[in-house]
Parts: structure tokens; sequence; C-alpha cells
């Protein structure tokens, strides 16, 4: 048996991760909630395995999200990353192909150039040592980039980047000091034995000139093993937990594994698995000089330490812009949106909701203006237009009364009371008989779709209208303005509706591009998921979108969001029009007529009927 | 009188002896804007529980400013949060979040 004390340090403190990370692990899947044992055992041998390990691999070795962020900052991940899992890997190789069966001591591969000193002579062995030199120049390159980050986050795109704790700047310090020290210590060895390669070998040679170098690497080996050992010991306890837990969390993820609506189980996967990179920090539109340490990495790391975060948890925008560019793909929003939760026992009194009164005859589509539509009349009065051309038979949900879909009370972190407010919608919209609900405000449309559960269509306007014009029911007017799209947040980012709007807009005039546009696309301010901010604040941000929109001087500002419209239509030169709007405006109306006679001989028949 | 056609209209003075600071003091620090109202109605205006009760938010901003906070709760939670009254407010009154305070505060004390 090969053993040296030196590798004393490294065994601990390996067993130990193991243990902590077994009895962590263990706890939450534990957590998980009834079912998810047999949704795991279901997908286990499918094809959902398999997509989760393509995606292990491309964001947990090559980081391809964080490549797209900055490729210098990709390059910087990837080095670390993908190059220690090889040199974990090849150096099990080469250590099974040098003894020549695939079993050994679990240390054996990682202090391999300690043990094994004769100078290699088959070419493969050649092939191995210089390999293990490459790779282990690819982390040390990974490594200088780290530090020259510290210095100048900038040159990697990053314009703010985390302040960390002093915890995770000590396991930081161990995780820069293992690469150097192990070239250090194969340097050292390579010194006197000559067992290195293109690296190594000069380097040892080199060393070997000035030191004693047969004195010194037993040292340094100890060095390097110490080191390691001390990682992994701080790594449950600092935010290198992300480095196994990502893996876990892209599993669970792709075998259907769901957050509850309570920090347990799946969140704590989510919260463990974030790296604290600070990527969110410079995507956040809150005024970083007011909201200091407010972005998720700094919410995240409070939840995950237990704090007290409902101040927190509130100041946020809910815009989802920190989620579509996270690297780890946590849904941050979500943990924000159930850590708002109370436990307080008011309720809401059941005279707000009242049933909503339903008319006798059917209609295949439902019109829900919303209650941010009903504030913006001209969308409403747009929409009840189109709809009267078009010749379609619809039913305007809440043309009298406004009702409000609880979605509101969601994002407040009430979501029992959502559930109940909801409850007589669901009720209006199932005995309706209706299969199609059109709705004009994201907000509903979201929550129609997602939290509803109804067996109908739910569609919002800009994808109707879309429809009515594809389908021949409408027609419009093309015109040679140069328009300019918003997406709203809880259409664009929530409910991933981007090109139905665009492709409306392309009929109605041409459509220029803006950088912050799709996933981008910035917050317009008016959000209702932030109950907390000043008028002032807000105003900042409408303010700052609608100067951004305003950029190219557009002819007009498209928007698919009542909310939307109101934020921008404050601040903005060019004209904010939703695109309801837009259409009616431009709706050739010649068709009108026969409609209008049609429908009238369809009443008569009815009546007739009756 | 009521032969007159006319009857008697209650007061709507505050009974000073009944005011109770305690909760403007936590919302006012909690959420200051309570203090730009002018009492316009705006919010209870263009409210959406409004259109079905007599819930009203600028008669709970008024109660909490004078100190008349016995009903509050109850009216409170007939609040949607659904943040109209703010988007039609000319002082820019957060009176969303004035009223999830309330629930907040109240809530707490009665546990």
């Amino acid at each position: 048996m090969r053993f040296d004390y030196f590798v004393v340090p490294f065994c601990a403190g390996f067993g130990y991760l193991i243990i902590v990370l077994l009895f962590t692990y263990g706890r939450w899947i534990n957590e998980l909630g009834e079912g998810a044992a047999l949704k795991i055992f279901k997908s286990l041998l499918t094809r959902k395995t398999l997509l989760a390990s393509r995606e292990v691999f491309q964001e947990c070795l090559v980081h391809r999200k964080v490549f797209r962020v900055n490729p210098l900052l990709g390059y910087m991940h990837m080095s670390l990353a993908l190059g220690w899992f090889l040199l974990i890997v090849i150096g099990k190789f080469e250590a099974s192909y040098f003894t020549g069966e695939f079993t050994n001591e679990f240390y054996f591969p990682i202090f391999f150039r300690f043990f094994e000193l004769s100078p290699h002579r088959t070419f493969t062995l050649q092939f191995f040592n210089a390999l293990m030199d490459f790779l282990l120049l690819f982390i040390l390159s990974g490594v200088a980039l780290a530090l020259y980050k510290r210095f100048k986050s900038s040159a990697m795109g990053m314009k703010n980047s985390t302040k960390h704790t002093s915890g995770d700047k000590w396991a930081l310090a161990l995780l820069w000091m293992i690469f150097p020290l192990r070239l250090f210590a194969e340097s050292l060895t390579a010194g006197f034995a000559g067992n290195g390669s293109f690296l190594t070998q000069p380097l040892g040679n080199l060393l070997g000139m000035i030191l004693p170098v047969r004195m010194l690497a037993t040292p340094v080996w100890w060095g390097y093993s110490i080191v390691l050992g001390g990682f992994m010991v701080a790594l449950p306890y600092s935010r290198y937990m992300h480095i196994p837990t990502e893996i876990l969390l892209i599993f669970l993820k792709n075998w259907g594994i769901k957050p509850k609506d309570s920090i347990s189980g799946m969140a704590f996967f989510e919260l463990y698995s974030c790296s604290r990179c600070g990527i969110c920090i410079d995507r956040c539109q809150l005024n970083p000089a007011i909201n200091k340490k407010n972005q998720m990495v700094y919410f995240l790391r409070e939840l995950r330490a237990g704090n007290e975060v409902t101040q927190m948890a509130h100041n946020c925008l809910l815009c989802g812009r920190c989620q579509e560019i996270c690297p780890v793909g946590i849904d941050l929003t979500n943990l924000r949106t159930i850590s708002r939760k109370q436990k307080d026992n008011a309720h809401i009194h059941s005279s707000s909701y009242p049933s909503i009164p339903m008319h006798s005859f059917s209609t295949k589509v439902l019109y829900f203006a919303g209650c941010m539509g009903s504030l913006t009349p001209g969308i409403r009065k747009s929409m009840e237009t189109i709809l009267e051309v078009s010749g379609e038979k619809y039913l305007f949900l809440d043309k009298e009364k406004s009702y409000c879909c609880g979605r509101p009370l969601k994002l407040a972190g009430r979501l029992a009371e959502a559930e109940k407010v909801s409850q007589n919608i669901k009720e209006a919209i199932v005995s309706s008989g209706a299969n199609t609900l059109v709705t004009s405000c994201p907000i509903c449309y979201k929550s129609f779709k997602d939290d509803y559960k109804c067996e109908l269509r739910v569609l919002h306007h800009s994808e109707y209208l879309l429809e009515l014009i594809q389908g021949g029911m409408i027609s419009i007017r093309s015109g040679n303005k140069r328009l300019v799209y918003h997406d709203p947040c809880e259409l664009g980012r929530k409910s991933g509706i981007y090109t139905q709007p665009r492709e409306i807009l392309t009929k109605l005039g041409s459509l220029t591009n803006v950088e912050e546009a799709y996933g981008k696309s910035l917050c317009c301010g008016g959000s209702l998921g932030h109950l907390t901010i000043s008028m002032e604040e807000r105003e900042q941000i409408q303010k700052s979108t609608a100067e951004y929109l305003n950029q190219d001087n557009p002819d007009c500002i498209a928007t698919a969001c009542p909310l939307c419209k109101k934020s921008l239509t404050k601040f903005s030169e060019s004209p904010v029009k939703d695109i309801a709007e837009l259409i009616a405006e431009n709706l050739i109306k010649s068709n009108y007529k026969d409609h209008k006679t049609k429908k009238s001989n369809l009443a008569e028949a009815v009546r007739i009927d009756t | 009188m009521s032969e007159w056609g006319f009857t008697v209209i209650q007061t709507n003075q505050s009974d000073m002896d009944q005011m109770d600071r305690g909760l403007i003091a936590k919302i006012g620090n909690a959420e200051p804007s309570i203090f730009w109202c002018i009492g316009c109605g705006s919010c209870s205006a263009t409210c959406t529980a409004a259109q079905f009760n007599n819930f009203s938010p600028r008669r709970i901003i008024q109660a909490i400013r004078s100190g008349q906070v016995k009903d509050i709760m109850g009216e409170v939670n007939k609040c949607l949060l659904c943040g109209k009254c703010q988007l039609v407010c000319p002082r820019h009154v957060n009176t969303r979040n004035i009223l999830l305070n309330v629930k907040q505060i109240m809530g707490q004390d009665a546990i």
C-alpha cells in the first residue's frame, strides 16, 4: 500500500464532506413532499435523465450561460470547473493505467507524482503526463483571471460584483491556493525525480538550481493536502456548496419536481445552488445606491443563513430580469414571493369578491379587461371595436364592474387569500361554457393560465388578435410608422409571449429593435410586485425605461400591458400605445356592415327559435 | 322633526379621548406617504372592492390619521391589493403599502 502521513488531512476533509452532504441532501429529499419519490422513480429511466445529464455538462462544467454573459467570464468559470473535473478523471485513468488495475487507494491519483517517482518512459505515460500538465495550466489561467477579476470586474462585463462575507473569502482563498500548491509540489518533486512534463519539469529544474528541492517537496505536498482538505470542510458552509447542489438541482428540475410554497425541500436545493456569482446585481433596476445589498444574491444569502428577510423580500419589483440571466436557472422570483408569505390570520372579506352575474346566452369567447384594463379605457374600447368588427360573438365578463384576478394578493405573499378571490371568477369562467378566454392584462393572463387551471384556451389579446388577423376575421392597413415594442414582464419573461405581438407590429409598420428586448426587456417601473417602493423611485425607473425606448425616436412605442402603457406614457416623448389600440386605429371596416346585418339576422333567428 | 322630511345627521367629530396614536406612529414610520393624503377620494372612486361593498381607502386613511382605529381591521380585510388606488392618486400616496401595513400590524396584534 502506498501511504504517507501527509494524505491524512485530505482524507479527513473528504470523509467529512461526504458525511455532511449525505446528511443534508437526505434531509432535503425527505422534505420534497409526497409524490416526489414516485415522480423521480417514474422518470429515472426516461429521456429526462439524459437531458439533465446534458444540461449538467453544459451548465456545471462548460458554463454556457456564463459565456453568453461575457466570454472571458465564461472561460474563467469553465477553466476552473471543466479543468478540475478533467484533472480528477484523467488523473484516475493515468493512475489506473500505471498500476494496471482500476481500483487503487482513492487518494493515489491525486498525489500520483509524489508516489510515482520514476521518470516515465512509455509513450502513453508521457502523453498522460503532458495532458495533466496542460490541464493544470488551463486551471491556473482561470485562477489568474479570477484574481484579475477581484481588482477589475468590469473587464469581464460586470459593473458590480458580489461583496462576499469573510467566510466566503476564506473558502475562496483556499480554492485559489489549491492549484499553485499542486504546481509547486509537482515541480519540486520533478526537480529531483525528473517525473514532470512540459510545465512542471522546467519549473522543477529551475527551482532545483536555487532551492533544496528534495527537502522542500514533502512540506509542500503537506500544504497541498491541508488546503484540499480545508476546502472540502469549508465547502458545505460557503458558496461552494453550489458545486454539488447544482448537479442535483438540475436532475430534480428535469424530473419535474417543483418548489412548494414554503422554504423547504426543493427551495433548499435552489438556495444552496446559488454560486453568488453576482451576475444578477447588474440586472436589477432598483437604484443600487438606495437598495444596497438587496439584490437576489444577497437575498438568497440571508435566506440561506436563516435571517429575517421580510423587509428584503418585499423590496423587489419581481420583474424577473435576474432570473432570466441566472446561470444556475434558479426560480428566483418564486423564492422572493414565498418569502413574503405571512403568518397572520387576516382574511379577505367575502363581500369584496362577489360572484359574477352570468348571462344566460352561451358564447365561445370571453373577454376580460382586468382591473388595469379598466383603468385604460383606450384599450378596452379598442378591443370592443375590434371584436365588434370581427363579428365574433363574445361576452365582456367585467364590463360593468371590474373583478380582481387575485394575482396582486399572490404577489404580496397572500396565497390563501388569492386562492379565495380567484374562486368566483373561476366558477364564472367554467360555467360560461366558453372555450376561449381573452384578457388584456398580462397580470390576469399569467394568473388565468398558470393558477386557475381551467380547461379552456387562455389567450392574451395579442395572441387572439393575431389569430383574428391570420384567420381573415379582421384586416388592417399597413403603415410605415417606425415602432418599438416594449415587452411587459408578466407577458414576456413570466409567460413566454414574445413573437405574437411582434408579428402583429410588423404588419402595422416597421419594427425597430432595441438591445434590451425579449428576456432582457426593462421593467416599466409600474410593477405590482413591489409594495413598498416610493413613488419617487418608481418614477426614476419609469423615466429611465421611457428614455431608453425613445433612444431611436420611434413614431410610437407599442406595448401589450395596460400598466406598462400607464407607466411609460408619463415620461415618453413619443406616444405609447397598446397593440389593441394600434390595430383599432388601422382597422379596415369595409366588411363591418355585412357582419352587422348578419348579426341582426342571427339574433332574429335566435329570437324566433325561442 | 321627521315630519319636515329632515333627520338629525350623526356627528362626525373625532373624540379626542378615544384617539389611538399607536397605529399612525407605526404606519407613518413604515410608509410616510400617508401624511401626504389630501382626502380627495380618487382611491375610493376607482377601488375594485368598493364596487361591491362600502370599503373606502380614503376613509381608512382618515381614520388612521385621526386615531379612530377601532373598526379598521374588519375594513382593511376588504382590500384586494390590486393597486388601482395608487395609480390614480394625485399625491403619490402608497395606499397599498399603508393597507398592507395595517394588515400586518393588526394581524400580529390579533395573534
